[in-house]
């Protein structure tokens, strides 16, 4: 944990230092690699303001639970449902995951998990599926499996007795490292291609490399 | 490295996502507040409410009722799940014109947005998406991202609804 914290506070000063520019060619390279415009095309943005969390060492503060991993399978959606609106306002994907590193919490290297995610397959899950399958993922998570009693939830997903389930932190709570390592918030993928990340997270572009 | 599109394509005005949001259905925007509404945060919603109808086109309404067709109802949470998020807009009832919602839920979160003025900047940020707007790149709009007190709409903006309503 603290070589994860002592990377978080580098990688974030960083960022806050090198201002717009880095931002910028973060986008760029992120761009060109044209691997976040692909998985960006298989999710709904979720429309969502972010408060300005400047590091990942916020996230990591408040979360229980923090563990790198590698995406293995795409299991379904849940609908947040508002009982006194009988409504859906949120839905989720819910993704297994395979513990890689372990920096917050008793997960053991190798075991599978299931991560609630904030966002939404735009077309089918297999199809989101096909393009996240193997990505590495950052999860910062606070509850496992956060209900509460104000919300109906539906899930079309199997949650086998032994498996655990994790809900992350907001759409900050998962985060995709792409394989030119730019590292980016997920799913924030839109704000980042157009250049408006700066605004809504100084300096939190980035999040802690191993 | 080009980042002139990057710009231009930030403020796409409704049509929905992923490059915008949606379009309301009219000119009239109906609002109700969700049954366990926390009573504290009439005044900073309906001051936002009634700020977006002296700067624009938008005429809005209170309904006794929360319905699918209800154009904009509001709801708090709080909780974990929600760190990071100010606020956050969504159709719940897409209407049969692509690119226009009939009824859209939004989202306040209660643990950050703590005095009236970061409930009346989100508020007044919420709204703007629930009649198209996307998010500001300059610093003089309620549309921009995050904590500001900025509770009102630039003339760019103010533009862009007027322009279609």
């Amino acid at each position: 944990m603290n070589r994860f914290i002592t990377t978080a506070l580098v990688l974030g000063l960083s960022a806050s230092f090198s201002g717009c520019s880095s931002k910028l060619e973060a986008t760029a390279q992120a761009t060109s690699s044209g691997f976040v415009s692909q998985i960006a095309d298989e999710i709904i943005h979720p429309s969502l303001d972010f408060q300005a969390a400047s590091s990942p060492q916020i996230l990591a503060d408040v979360a229980t639970t923090v563990f790198v991993g590698e995406v293995i399978g795409v299991r379904g959606t849940r609908e947040w449902v508002s009982k006194s609106l009988q409504a859906t306002y949120l839905k989720t994907t819910v993704f297994e995951v395979r513990v890689l590193s372990s920096r917050k919490g008793d997960l053991k290297e190798g075991a599978v998990v299931l991560v609630e995610a904030m966002l939404s397959p735009k077309n089918s899950i297999s199809a989101l599926e096909s393009r996240i399958k193997g990505s590495k993922v950052g999860v910062f998570s606070v509850a496992a499996k956060f209900e509460s009693e104000t919300d109906i939830f539906k899930g079309d997903f199997i949650l086998e007795p032994n498996t655990r389930f994790f809900t992350t932190t907001g759409p900050q709570g998962f985060v995709i490292s792409n394989p030119d390592d730019a590292n980016l918030y997920w799913p924030v993928l839109n704000d980042v291609e157009q250049g408006t990340l700066a605004d809504a997270m100084p300096g939190g572009s980035v999040i802690p490399k191993e | 490295m080009t980042i002139s599109p990057s710009i231009a394509r930030a403020d796409i005005f409704g049509g929905g996502p992923p490059d915008s949001y949606y379009y309301a259905d009219n000119a009239l925007h109906m609002y109700c507040f969700d049954l366990n509404f926390i009573p504290a945060w009439e005044n900073p919603m309906v001051d936002a409410l009634t700020n977006l109808q002296n700067q624009t086109n938008i005429i809005v309404q209170e309904s006794v009722t929360c319905s699918a067709d209800t154009d904009v109802a509001f709801l708090v949470k709080d909780g974990p799940f929600w760190t990071g998020i100010l606020g956050k807009t969504t159709c719940r009832n897409l209407a049969k014109q692509a690119g226009v919602c009939a009824g859209s839920i939004i989202v306040l979160n209660s643990d950050l947005l703590t005095n009236y003025q970061m409930r009346r900047k989100t508020s007044c940020h919420e709204l703007g998406h629930s009649v198209g707007l996307s998010h500001a790149t300059t610093g003089d709009d309620c549309m921009i991202s995050g904590i500001s007190s900025l509770i009102t709409y630039n003339s760019h903006h103010i533009s862009h609804i007027n322009g279609y309503y």
